[in-house]
C-alpha cells in the first residue's frame, strides 16, 4: 500500500522538478489513458460487423443495424469531451515520444563538458525544450480542432 | 526476449504507430467530414468502404498489432515498476500478453470480416 | 541584526517509540549561514540528540544530503536566505531508509555503484598493478568522461529519481553515471563486458528520461545525460 502512495507521489507529482519531470509525468498520464482508450476503441469498432458473437460472415443490414444502434449509443458529449482530451494526449504522446527516442539514442542532446557553476545540464538542451514545446502546442491545436468536429465551436 | 531487444521494438513500435495512425487519423477526419467517416456506407470512406481497401484495411491491422504491443508494454512497464520479485514480474508478463492477445485477436476478427463484408 | 527562521525537522528514533514527527526549532540567522550550521546550532544550543551526518562543509564529501524544503539537497551548501522562506523544513533523503533522524543508510546505494565495477579494468592486469605505469590520455578523450567523474556520491539525484522511488532494481542515476564514466574512459578495456548485463531486466532501461537526478546534482554531473549515452550504447552495441 505504502509503495503504490509512493508511486502516485512521484510518478504523478511533477513540481519543482524542472521540465523533463513534466514531460515524464504528461506521458505516463496519456500513454496510459490512451492504451485504455485502444482497448475500448477496439471492443466499440467491432460493432461494425456486429458485436462480440460474430465469428463468421453476417448478413450486411443485421451488421449494419448493429453499427447504427452502437452510434447512437456512442452519440453522448462525455464521451465527445472524453475525445477531445484524448486528441490532445495523442499528440502530445506522439511528439514527445519522438523527442524521447531521439534523446535515448543521444541525438539532441549535448555532450559532456567540464562542468562550470552554475550548472546547466547537457540533458536539457535547447533543442529538447522546443521540441516539448511544439507537442504542447500540436496537441492544443488537435484539441481545438475536435472541440470543433464535436461540439462546432469555431462555426458561427 | 531481451530487455534491450523489448525496449527497440517499443521504439520501432512507436515510431510506426506514427505513420499507420496518421493515415488512421486522416482517412476518419481530415480527407472526409467526421458525420460521413462514422456512416456505415453511402460515402467514399464511410466505415465499410475504409474496411473493404486492401491498403486502409492493412493499415488498420499494422496498427492493431503495433498499439497493441507499444501500449500493453508500456502498462507492463508501468505495473513492473509498481512491484518486484520473479513470480509477480513472470505473471504480469503472463497476464499481458494474454490480455494483448485477446485485443489484436478481436480486432483482426473485426476487420478480417468487415473487410469480407465490404466485398461481398 | 539577528533573525529568526522556524526549523521543522523530521525526527525520528527507532530505539525509542519508532515514530515519525516534526519537531520545530527558532534558529537565529546571520549572513551567509547554511542549513547545515542551522542544524548544527540545534544541536550544540538546543537539542544534542538530534543526530546528523556531515563531515567538510564545503560539498565536498557528500555527507550532508537532505530534504530541504521539499527537495533533496546539502545541507552545508544551501544558504538559509537562498531559500527565501521563514521556515525551513529538513527531512531525510527520500529513497533511503532512515538510520535515525536525518541520517540514512546508504548501504544499497553503495552497493548498486560497486555493481557497475566503478574501476580501470585493464586486460593487462599485470602491468597495471606496477606503480611506475602510466596510461596516457589526450584532453578530448578527458572531456568525454571528466563531468561524470565529478561525482561526490550524495545520494541527491538517487532520492529525486521517481524510478528509484518504486524499482528497487533499477540501478538508480548515480551507479549508471559511473557506468558510463569508466565505459568512456579511454584508458578502460572493458568495453561490451560492461554492456551486456545493462541490456537485461530493468537495471538500466527503466530509466523513463525525467532528468531530476541532474536538476539536483550539486556537482554539475548530469547524470540523465550519461544514462542517455549510455543506454544508446547498451541498444546498439551490447
Amino acid at each position: 500500500m505504502s509503495t503504490l502512495l509512493t508511486a502516485l507521489r512521484t510518478w504523478l507529482v511533477p513540481f519543482r522538478y524542472g521540465l523533463e519531470r513534466w514531460s515524464y509525468t504528461m506521458q505516463r498520464i496519456s500513454g496510459v489513458v490512451i492504451a485504455l482508450y485502444f482497448v475500448m476503441h477496439v471492443a466499440s469498432t467491432g460493432q461494425v460487423v456486429g458485436g462480440p458473437s460474430v465469428w463468421t460472415l453476417p448478413p450486411y443490414e443485421y451488421a449494419k443495424q448493429v453499427w447504427l444502434e452502437t452510434k447512437e449509443f456512442l452519440a453522448n458529449p462525455l464521451f465527445d469531451a472524453g475525445l477531445v482530451v484524448l486528441a490532445f494526449m495523442i499528440f502530445f504522446h506522439s511528439i514527445n515520444g519522438v523527442r524521447l527516442v531521439l534523446a535515448h539514442f543521444g541525438l539532441i542532446l549535448k555532450k559532456p563538458t567540464r562542468p562550470e557553476y552554475p550548472y546547466h545540464p547537457g540533458s536539457m538542451s535547447r533543442i529538447q525544450r522546443v521540441i516539448f514545446w511544439v507537442s504542447v502546442a500540436l496537441a492544443t491545436a488537435a484539441l481545438v480542432y475536435s472541440l470543433d468536429v464535436f461540439f462546432k465551436v469555431l462555426q458561427p | 526476449m531481451r530487455a534491450k531487444t523489448i525496449q527497440l521494438l517499443h521504439y520501432i513500435t512507436g515510431l510506426g504507430i506514427l505513420v499507420a495512425g496518421g493515415i488512421h487519423l486522416a482517412t476518419v477526419f481530415l480527407l472526409s467530414p467526421y458525420e460521413a467517416s462514422m456512416s456505415f456506407d453511402g460515402h467514399p470512406l464511410s466505415v465499410i468502404a475504409v474496411y473493404r481497401n486492401l491498403f486502409l484495411a492493412a493499415t488498420l491491422q499494422a496498427l492493431l498489432v503495433l498499439v497493441a504491443f507499444h501500449g500493453f508494454n508500456g502498462l507492463r512497464t508501468i505495473l513492473s515498476e509498481l512491484h518486484q520479485g520473479p513470480t509477480y514480474l513472470k505473471l504480469l508478463n503472463a497476464v499481458v500478453i494474454a490480455a494483448a492477445a485477446v485485443v489484436v485477436v478481436y480486432g483482426t476478427r473485426t476487420i478480417v470480416i468487415a473487410h469480407l463484408l465490404g466485398n461481398a | 541584526m539577528l533573525e529568526e527562521v522556524k526549523f521543522k525537522v523530521l525526527r525520528y528514533d527507532p530505539d525509542k517509540d519508532g515514530k515519525k514527527r516534526f519537531q520545530e526549532f527558532r534558529v537565529p540567522i546571520r549572513k551567509g549561514m547554511t542549513v547545515l550550521q542551522g542544524l548544527l546550532h540545534i544541536k550544540e544550543k538546543i537539542d544534542p540528540t538530534l543526530s546528523i551526518r556531515f563531515s567538510c562543509r564545503m560539498a565536498t564529501c557528500g555527507s550532508c544530503g537532505m530534504m530541504i524544503n521539499g527537495l533533496p539537497r546539502l545541507a552545508c551548501y544551501t544558504l538559509i536566505e537562498e531559500l527565501k522562506t521563514r521556515t525551513v523544513v529538513v527531512e531525510p533523503l527520500r529513497n533511503f531508509p532512515i538510520v535515525k533522524d536525518l541520517v540514512t543508510d546508504f548501504e544499497e546505494f553503495f552497493n548498486k555503484h560497486r555493481s557497475v565495477k566503478p574501476y580501470l579494468i585493464r586486460i593487462d592486469t599485470y602491468v597495471q598493478e606496477k606503480s611506475n605505469t602510466m596510461y596516457l590520455q589526450s584532453d578530448e578523450e578527458l572531456v568525454r568522461y571528466v563531468q561524470f567523474a565529478y561525482c561526490i556520491k550524495c545520494g541527491l539525484c538517487y532520492a529525486a529519481c521517481p524510478v528509484v522511488a518504486t524499482d528497487k532494481t533499477f540501478l538508480g542515476p548515480q551507479a549508471l553515471a559511473q557506468a558510463y564514466r569508466y565505459y568512456a574512459d579511454s584508458r578502460d578495456e572493458a568495453g561490451v563486458d560492461r554492456l551486456k548485463p545493462l541490456g537485461d531486466g530493468s537495471s538500466l532501461l527503466r530509466c523513463h528520461f525525467a532528468a531530476s537526478c541532474s536538476q539536483v546534482c550539486p556537482k554539475g554531473v548530469d547524470p540523465a545525460l550519461a544514462i542517455q549515452l549510455l543506454r544508446k550504447e547498451v541498444l546498439l552495441r551490447s
